[in-house]
């Protein structure tokens, strides 16, 4: 096992710091040792992936929305951009909470939590892929 | 007491192995991927602000164009998280300190929640 940026390890704290850390109750950050700095990066990086994931999302919502001009099928626009929006919401605001839990377990040496994410990710892009599909073949014929 | 391993110094402490090359200084070049992760990031949130912003002006909605300029604005503050992330990861390890920086996060987490809100508005609306 690497202990490489691993911090607080075989250091005492000074008896001034000690003393503060008793009397507030630690955050959940402070829980545990601090991991392996890359691992954390590693997470940040993986937290980051997550919000660009989101921002895609939400930027095909807007296109949609501003760009494309109206399907003959009536509210399938508006849908496709709320079911995009929606699910760009989620993904943004689930993203740090993934991030929390994983920071957390790696502080704990626990396992890490999966992305809860993922499914309604794939199950939802799936929908809409479909929902395109049925549009364009209304479109064309 | 030995100097403990750190982002600038990723043997000291360690046993000596018997290889003359201490290594990479930055393994994996860590800092500067997060910095770059940072910067795409920052990329992703221009490109919305300005469909959020048009969005706005296109339909006379001063609302949509508040958060447009207000996504821009922070697509800039995510810019300049990602441009000094480097050093400041550097830095962190350096002290044998956690690399982890919670308001940045919550930061962009909370730009990405505006920019959706503002498209679910968009959607909704018109």
């Amino acid at each position: 096992v690497s202990r490489i940026g691993s911090a607080r390890s075989g250091r005492p704290d000074p008896p001034e710091v000690r003393g503060e850390q008793r009397a507030a109750k630690p955050r959940w950050y402070e829980h545990g040792d601090d991991p392996d700095y890359r691992f954390s990066l590693a997470n940040e990086r993986t937290f980051l992936a997550w919000i660009r994931t989101a921002l895609a999302l939400v930027a095909a919502a807007v296109a949609l929305k501003q760009l494309v001009p109206p399907f003959r099928v009536p509210g399938a626009r508006t849908g496709l951009s709320v079911l995009l929006s929606t699910l760009g919401l989620a993904i943004a605001v689930t993203a740090y909470r993934h991030w929390v839990a994983c920071e957390l377990a790696m502080r704990r040496q626990d396992r890490l939590p999966r992305s809860r994410m993922m499914p309604w990710l794939a199950g939802t892009l799936a929908v809409a892929a479909g929902v395109v599909a049925a549009v364009v073949l209304l479109e064309s014929g | 007491v030995t100097a403990r391993p750190t982002l600038g110094n990723p043997t000291a402490g360690l046993p000596v192995t018997g290889h003359p090359s201490p290594g990479p200084v930055d393994p994996g070049l860590q800092a500067e991927r997060t910095g770059l992760a940072w910067t795409r990031t920052s990329l992703g949130l221009i490109a919305n602000g300005f469909l959020v912003l048009r969005s706005g002006v296109v339909g006379h909605d001063t609302p949509l164009i508040v958060a447009g300029a207000l996504v821009i604005a922070l697509a800039a503050a995510v810019a300049l998280i990602g441009w000094r992330r480097h050093s400041r990861i550097d830095a962190a390890t350096r002290r044998g300190a956690s690399p982890v920086d919670l308001p940045t996060v919550r930061l962009v987490c909370a730009a990405a929640a505006l920019t959706a809100l503002a498209a679910l508005f968009a959607a909704l609306g018109g």
